[in-house]
């Protein structure tokens, strides 16, 4: 607990903090997706590595439904997705930098279209629709820069993925 | 309508929660109506948004950390304290595990196994927290007792110190007599503080039931006890002594083998002497 902790409390307070744009919002987030992880701790044994992905996930969800909270519907939830089952966890905090290393490279490799609607996407909680109204584009050419901008990240990430 | 190839396709969008409603909920009755290929597929998808958050990180401030152990343990001792703005997330995420209990119902059946599994690893976690905390408390005892030697080592020092510093030194070094003791003695006597520092080498051990006994020589009152010792393993014998403030100038200082517990005044055979030089 205090090592996933220690390890990733940075980068879920930061996905909290860019989502919600509020501190406050963010640590409360930060706390519930920790302990909604560690709730499930069991899950995480031998078998089943990679909790980080998971929390990332859980957190962007939980920050993602107070951001919209105000106005729209509930959306689904994948708070309680089951991990993928994956690999190991990294060892060693090189190994977190270098995973680190690979999903900005990965991210920097996108084109600024592609980037601008991912971003939309994985940091407002738009869906594809409310992109193409964002940036005035047809709603075909934003399905497609959301689904190549993922495929280049799946393909750049993968010697980081638990399954390819 | 979708096709498969369409859903498939959409599996991206759908990770990152970004497909129109009508869309989304074809995927999730597809996916509840149990598609492996499709299941699979979501969860490298899902896998790769998560990996996405790994690209910035900014430190939390330093309470959360000790704020999250304390609702873990409040969630341990099984009547977590749940605040009210924590109940409605929370109960999102109840109909959230239903939402995908649909699609993950093995795990609904191996709840009960998992809940025993998160029990266990937190008895583990607590059985090592307990050695932890025992060995801590073991360092610490041995860290105390270490202090407490340093400590009297460095009383021990000062004390020395203040012989050496005080004003009046006077030196007295004690060489074998004939009694053929292979040794050497030097003593280093404050007059004006009344005490000496007296240290003897290479002395064998005494017989048994035996000791060495200082003296000093006086004036007046001729030997006055300065103490016993028993040289360490090394032959080195080691006494402070105090320094009689009445029985005149101190001429000599000597060693003597005496009884166990040593005498008032010498009896047995003289190994060290050493006469002191008449201050001018």
């Amino acid at each position: 607990m205090t090592e996933l902790y220690d390890r990733y409390a940075g980068a879920v307070y930061h996905l909290a903090l860019r989502i919600t744009g509020d501190r406050g919002l963010a640590e409360e987030i930060s706390l519930d997706s920790f302990l909604q992880v560690w709730r499930s701790a069991d899950r995480f044994n031998a078998r089943i590595g990679s909790p980080a992905s998971w929390l990332f996930t859980i957190a962007r969800s939980r920050a993602i439904d107070r951001l919209r909270a105000a106005g729209a519907a509930k959306r689904t939830q994948i708070d309680d997705a089951p991990p993928p089952t994956s690999r190991e966890q990294p060892d060693t905090l090189a190994e977190l930098a270098e995973r680190r290393r690979l999903v900005r490279d990965a991210l920097a490799a996108l084109s600024p279209p592609q980037r601008a609607a991912l971003e939309l996407a994985y940091y407002e909680g738009l869906s594809h629709s409310q992109i193409a109204e964002r940036l005035g584009e047809p709603l075909g050419t934003v399905k497609t820069r959301v689904r190549q901008a993922m495929q280049v990240l799946r393909q750049l990430l993968a010697p980081v993925l638990s399954t390819r | 309508m979708m096709t498969h190839d369409d859903m498939h396709a959409a599996l991206p969008a759908f990770a990152l929660d970004a497909l129109d409603p009508a869309e989304r909920s074809e995927i999730e009755q597809h996916l509840a109506g149990g598609c492996d290929t499709c299941r699979q597929e979501l969860s490298r998808w899902q896998e790769v948004v998560g990996l996405v958050a790994l690209a910035d990180a900014e430190t939390p401030p330093a309470a959360l950390k000790p704020l999250l152990l304390q609702r873990a343990r409040a969630v341990v001792a099984g009547a977590p304290k749940i605040p009210l703005r924590l109940i409605v997330p929370l109960a999102a995420a109840a109909t959230a595990v239903l939402v995908w209990g649909a699609v993950h119902d093995s795990n609904l059946r191996t709840e009960l196994e998992q809940q025993t599994q998160v029990a266990s690893s937190l008895r583990i976690d607590l059985n090592v927290a307990r050695e932890n905390l025992k060995r801590a408390g073991a360092q610490l005892a041995a860290k105390e007792q270490d202090l407490a030697g340093l400590r009297a080592s460095l009383a021990a020092a000062e004390q020395s110190l203040a012989i050496l510093q005080a004003p009046g030194l006077r030196m007295v070094h004690l060489k074998q007599t004939p009694q053929a003791q292979p040794a050497e003695a030097h003593a280093l006597i404050s007059t004006d503080a009344h005490r000496a520092l007296f240290y003897a080498f290479d002395l064998p051990p005494a017989a048994a039931g035996k000791v060495y006994e200082l003296w000093w020589i006086t004036e007046k009152e001729g030997p006055v006890n300065a103490g016993i010792f028993a040289p360490d393993s090394r032959g080195l014998g080691r006494i402070e002594a105090s320094v009689p403030t009445d029985a005149g100038v101190i001429q000599a200082a000597a060693v003597t083998i005496e009884p166990a517990g040593g005498l008032p005044k010498p009896t047995g055979p003289m190994v060290l002497l050493g006469n002191l030089e008449t201050r001018s």
